[in-house]
């Protein structure tokens, strides 16, 4: 069973592949044969990506049927994000220190603004899931492992390997006070002890997300109104792509702040 | 019609020219404009490793880069990874892997393919 850092890189690169997670997806919910599972997937490189994911331990073919180990039972279930909450675990983290802000890059919706890096340590790895209740504006995303935090207009992104990157940065002095901020919060909730409750997800409403739109009703999306296209993104139906004033640069900011809204629908 | 998506195809190693630099930023800068998609091929798969370390170099941090430009999308040829011996690495959270057909598809759906 994956454990050592080696395998948990092969594990982590083997997901890093979309066939290999539509493959790993269909057997969560029931073993299938190697013929289905190529039927429903594709077979081009099919028996590569079955050999990738059986070399990472993810599923055991026998006699031509797939289906996910337990490692693989267990790594899907904690992939979920709809899932039941397990019981959160922060025993095995540790208090963390943040190292130098290492660049500062102008930020693409407003020049006067920079994007910075930073590095935590240790790695919160897999704790960092759960610390996603401390902070009203924080979501996981279990695709690259990492919490992504809104704070105003800035957005704060923690990886499960310890960088930080900012967006919307004033100047250093900003960046290294909210990345004190951030180590305090996270500190103060590992040395307690005390997990965090899962929270309720911040609701957003199409009145918010057409805030954020060009509200110029123009129709190009194929909707009658920037409200109307709110409502059919709030249902899924719909990509921020569709809207092709929000490609200009004047809506640049918007779009940063609709693609963070997006990330709680 | 406008342009509305670029592939930017690097396939030199991130520090052995300024080809890696010169193409980050160039894809850094079309984003908000177009879809933008960095393709890391041959040699320039290297580029996808998470621990990169230019300090005597001179020159910076190309991981760090990709990382502040988080909504960049950043697809390595698997292949190429492969072949370097880079698959037991390490690799940036936001890279994709895309084996052969998927990758060509990639750029077959771009509007443009950009090399330096």
């Amino acid at each position: 069973m994956p454990g050592k850092p080696d395998d948990i890189k092969m594990v982590s690169n083997a997901m890093a592949n979309a066939p290999r997670r539509k493959m790993m997806s269909l057997l969560a919910n029931g073993d299938r044969t190697v013929e289905e599972i190529g039927e429903a997937v594709g077979k081009s490189m099919l028996d590569y990506h079955l050999k990738i994911l059986e070399q990472a331990g993810l599923l055991e073919i026998k006699d031509g049927n797939a289906s996910l180990s337990e490692f693989g039972k267990n790594f899907m279930e904690e992939k979920s994000e709809k899932g039941p909450q397990k019981a959160a675990d922060l025993s095995k983290a540790k208090p963390v220190e943040i190292a130098e802000v290492r660049q500062l890059i102008p930020c693409i919706a407003d020049s006067t603004k920079f994007r910075t890096i930073a590095n935590m340590a240790p790695p919160l790895a897999g704790s960092l899931k759960h610390l996603e209740p401390l902070f009203p504006r924080g979501r996981y995303s279990g695709k690259i492992g990492a919490l992504m935090i809104q704070r105003g207009e800035i957005l704060i992104t923690v990886y499960g390997s310890g960088k930080v990157t900012m967006t919307m940065i004033k100047d250093e002095d900003e960046a290294k006070k909210i990345l004190d901020d951030l180590r305090t919060t996270i500190n103060r909730a590992i040395e307690s002890g005390v997990t965090p409750v899962p929270r309720e997800r911040v609701k957003v409403d199409p009145l918010e997300i057409r805030k954020y739109l060009p509200r110029t009703d123009c129709g190009e999306c194929g909707e009658q109104s920037c409200y109307s296209f709110a409502i059919r993104l709030m249902a899924g139906e719909v990509s921020l792509d569709l809207c092709a004033p929000l490609k200009e640069p004047k809506y640049r900011q918007n779009l940063e702040h609709l693609k963070v809204l997006a990330e709680y629908i | 019609m406008p342009m509305r998506s670029a592939f930017y195809l690097l396939d030199s190693a991130p520090y052995g020219s300024e080809k890696a630099f010169g193409i980050i930023n160039a894809a850094a800068v079309s984003l908000g404009r177009m879809e933008v998609t960095l393709g890391l091929y041959g040699d320039g798969a290297y580029l996808a490793l998470a621990n990169q370390n230019s300090k005597g170099l001179g020159v910076p941090n190309l991981a760090d880069i990709l990382y502040v430009y988080g909504e960049l999308r950043v697809l390595a040829h698997e292949f190429s990874v492969v072949k370097r011996g880079l698959f037991e690495e390490e690799l940036i959270e936001m890279v994709e892997l895309a084996d052969e057909g998927d990758f060509l598809e990639a750029i077959e759906d771009s509007d443009c393919l950009i090399l330096l």
